[in-house]
């Protein structure tokens, strides 16, 4: 997995590449609690080049989302390939968490 | 009948899962359903990991049949731990909000999503979960 961070105005883009396991999943986690850390409490996850997420990946998603919202923030998630949107469908999350087709839809709502 | 055994700890993980990778690939899987078969296997190995042992105790098994009569894939994982069926367990609150949404709990459900059948035995002091994917 690699993770490549941008800001965009008072928004960071995080792009997430590769597989989030349970293995890679802990990466993720400890890249969002440096950047909450940090005072960043918008973001948008782009999962354009996301080729796989497991439970894992849901849990950190999840946790990512909870930290943003205690913060009065949001996190969002856009551009899901196929098996990312077909386990964000089956888990509910697609419901839960606000998702785009793309970033640039994310950063202009 | 191709099988793989090795010592249950998460580092072992990627190498389960390129071997039902693979698997499913040899039996004519697309790309969907080989991602249904492994995404399954990393939920069932995660889980034998981190409750089956004592910390590196034991072994998981992995052996992926061929379904004599039609052209599923059952894929077996058994572990020789404590006896625990992970499909007993309760179904996720898929409609919770995401403050009051419990962070686990998905992977079962998620292994019985994407598998089309998903049975567990409890036989001669091993767990046995059986897993058979249809093509699609």
């Amino acid at each position: 997995m690699q993770i490549s961070v941008r800001k965009d105005s008072e928004t960071l883009v995080v792009s997430v590449q590769g597989r989030m396991d349970t293995l890679s999943a802990p990466e993720f986690d400890s890249k969002m609690e440096g950047l909450f850390g940090q005072g960043e409490k918008k973001v948008v996850l782009d999962f354009g080049k996301l080729e796989y997420v497991s439970s894992a990946g849901l849990r950190s998603i999840l946790v990512a989302a909870k930290k943003a919202k205690a913060a009065g923030g949001s996190v969002c998630c856009c551009d899901l390939q196929s098996m990312v949107k077909k386990v964000f469908d089956l888990s509910g999350f697609a419901a839960m968490v606000p998702v785009f087709d793309s970033v640039e839809e994310a950063l202009s709502r | 009948m191709k099988s793989l055994k090795l010592p249950a700890e998460i580092g072992n993980l990627r190498t389960f899962v390129s071997f039902v990778s693979d698997c499913a690939r040899t039996h004519g899987f697309s790309q969907e359903r080989v991602s249904d078969v492994e995404l399954a296997v990393e939920e069932a190995v995660t889980n034998i990991c981190s409750y089956a042992y004592d910390r590196g105790q034991g072994d998981v098994e992995i052996r992926c049949l061929q379904d004599d009569d039609s052209d599923r894939l059952v894929v077996e994982i058994t572990d020789s731990g404590k006896a625990f069926d992970a499909l007993s367990a309760p179904p996720p609150d898929l409609a919770a909000s995401v403050e009051d949404r419990d962070v686990g709990g998905l992977g079962v459900f998620l292994i019985r999503r994407v598998a089309d059948e998903a049975h567990y035995l409890r036989q001669g002091g091993q767990n046995r979960l059986r897993l058979i994917f249809r093509p699609s």
